[in-house]
């Protein structure tokens, strides 16, 4: 079975600025996975690259089998997008935008429009322009779905939604993918992706940093605890624990930074008394800080 | 999906094909209504025009004072060697630049890129519906025209009149794929119309000036605007040579645009 997506050394620069440099991914058929990276990493880079909107300056994708450059117009048909920055033609409805990129793909996709416009609770009969963001996020992920796709490439897809809305995609993904379908989506949220994705890679000022099951990364990753004692408690008894990679204390509050379990802090602080304890599971940047601050001398 | 491109590229734009389609209605049937008024007071326009300097005069389409005061060198001077022919090549400008790069200035072209739709499928299609507009704006004038012959008295037949505002729209075509093939090959809105507009104001005023510019008179060849004037088909029809230079120029563009579109990366 070919993978969805399989790029080799993919790499990209504007100029002298690296979009993405080396990228080496295999995605399996089926499968969930995220795309994590903070603000430039190059998320939508390796993304356009893969559509063919713009040529790798060396390195490979090959999408379904396909050659990402040779056979751009046959992957097209065959992949669903939503794209990072959502555009659309303003003076549209959102049924004739709809309506438009059928016509593109040559595919009558109405009752899978009528059906995700309800599931989205998506009023289609409206002005592009008049649209909030929420619902042309909503319009763009109806593009993105309504012909059934082998493979959705979606650029942070939660872009703009309400948690009800959310919820309901993630439920759609589930679908896809329990249908065999596949899907490749990027976000720089870090407990969204542990959420509804099976596999995930990091990406880093362009680089790969890792690539790796949710599970495997949720052992790996870094908590933030803030406990605030009764009376002052010893940090160095937290210091002194395998997974804690640091200790603040202010007055009564000691924060630990945790690499895997918590279950060791949680018991060394149990033998004072507790007032309060908070946990941040942290954005990207912290949860991953390991690898991220791996690259820095890389530069 | 081609026809779908060329479809949705004529309905998005129909509201401005109307206007136009009006404006310059409006334009040659003043033109025309005017010209009983002219025709009468031929002599004080003889005299008007003979004072006037001429390069000035040249900017009308001929420099002979009898001529421009014929029904052909009058409408000439209006509709194809000024005024017409600017307002049809900035319709024509605008929908050049609307096609590629204006599309990419607004972002939304990778939503039609990630359909199966080859690029070069996307610039032919909008070719050929600019080519349709400046087809159904140029038809609008010829009904025009064909309506007024006979009630001023103008004497035009019927074979010039079609010839004149096929070149016309020629012309234009002209002008607009040179704006296609610069979007094309940058994707840069700005540049684009810069380019084509600069382009169409300097070849103007280079055929215009040429009467009294003796050095412009090489580069006056190169207009397109010289080229419609040399055939002054509305007295002399169709002119092959002149049509097919202005189709050769058309296809190079085209051609450029297709190519430069196709191999550069697209702004999303
Ligand atoms: N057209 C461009 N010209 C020059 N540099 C670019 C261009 N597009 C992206 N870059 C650079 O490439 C790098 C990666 O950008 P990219 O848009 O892929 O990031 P991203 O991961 O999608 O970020 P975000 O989360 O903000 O969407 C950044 O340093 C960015 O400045
Ligand atoms: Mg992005």
């Amino acid at each position: 079975m070919t993978a969805p997506i399989f790029l080799d050394g993919l790499t990209k620069f504007y100029g002298p600025i690296r979009g993405i440099e080396d990228l080496d991914l295999e995605i399996r058929q089926g499968e969930v996975f995220g795309f994590l990276g903070p603000n430039g990493a190059g998320k939508s880079t390796t993304i356009s690259t893969i559509l063919d909107f713009i040529r790798p300056t060396r390195g490979t994708a090959t999408v379904l089998g396909l050659d990402s450059r040779r056979d751009s117009v046959a992957i097209h048909g065959k992949i669903g997008y939503l794209p990072g920055e959502l555009a659309m033609y303003e003076k549209m409805t959102g049924r004739e935008l709809l309506g438009y990129l059928s016509a593109l793909r040559g595919v009558d996709t109405s009752r899978q429009v009528a059906s995700l416009a309800e599931r989205f609770d998506l009023d289609l009969d409206r002005r592009i322009r008049g649209y909030s963001s929420g619902n042309r996020q909503k319009v763009g992920l109806v593009q993105a779905f309504m012909h059934r796709p082998e493979l959705l490439i979606l650029d942070e897809p939660t872009n703009g939604l309400d948690p009800i809305v959310q919820q309901e995609f993630y439920a759609l993904l589930r679908e896809v993918s329990a249908e065999g379908r596949t899907v490749f989506l990027s976000s720089h949220i870090l407990p969204e992706v542990e959420r509804i994705t099976d596999r995930a890679a990091i990406i880093r000022r362009g680089r790969l940093m890792v690539v790796a099951e949710i599970e495997e990364l949720k052992r790996q990753a870094q908590h933030r605890l803030e406990m605030t004692f009764v009376s002052p408690a010893d940090p160095e008894v937290f210091r002194a624990l395998e997974t804690v990679r640091s200790v603040a204390a202010v007055d009564r509050t000691i924060t630990v930074t945790v690499a895997g379990s918590v279950d060791p802090v949680v018991k060394a602080a149990a033998a004072f008394e507790v007032e309060n304890i908070v946990s941040h599971d942290g954005d990207l940047e912290s949860a991953f800080l390991s690898y991220y601050s791996e690259d820095d001398d890389a530069e | 999906m081609l026809s779908s491109v060329y479809r949705e590229a004529l309905w998005s734009r129909r509201g401005s094909l109307l206007l136009y389609v009006i404006g310059m209605g409006l334009l040659v049937g003043i033109t025309v209504g005017v010209y009983p008024t002219v025709r009468e007071g031929a002599d004080t326009f003889t005299q008007l025009l003979e004072s006037m300097p001429q390069g000035l005069m040249s900017m009308f389409g001929s420099s002979d004072a009898a001529e421009l005061l014929t029904p052909a060198g009058f409408v000439n001077s209006r509709v194809n060697a000024s005024i017409g022919a600017i307002v049809l090549t900035v319709f024509a400008i605008s929908l050049g630049t609307a096609a590629i790069a204006g599309e990419e200035d607004r972002r939304t072209m990778d939503l039609i890129l990630a359909t199966p739709t080859p690029r070069r499928a996307i610039v032919l299609s909008r070719f050929a519906a600019m080519a349709s507009m400046i087809g159904v704006v140029a038809f609008a004038i010829l009904v025009v025209m064909v309506v007024a012959n006979p009630i001023v008295d103008l004497g035009f037949s019927l074979p010039n009149m079609i010839a004149s505002n096929f070149m016309l729209a020629l012309l234009a075509l002209v002008f607009g794929s040179l704006a296609l093939a610069v979007g094309g090959l940058t994707g840069k809105r700005g540049v684009t119309l810069g380019v084509a507009s600069g382009v169409t104001v300097a070849t103007f005023f280079i055929n215009g000036l040429a009467e009294l510019v003796d050095w412009l008179q090489g580069p006056q060849e190169l207009t397109p605007f010289y080229w419609l004037q040399r055939a002054n088909p509305l007295s002399k029809g169709l002119t092959i040579e002149d049509t097919l230079i202005m189709l050769a120029v058309t296809v190079v563009f085209v051609a450029l645009a297709v190519w430069g579109f196709e191999r550069r990366d697209v702004a999303v």
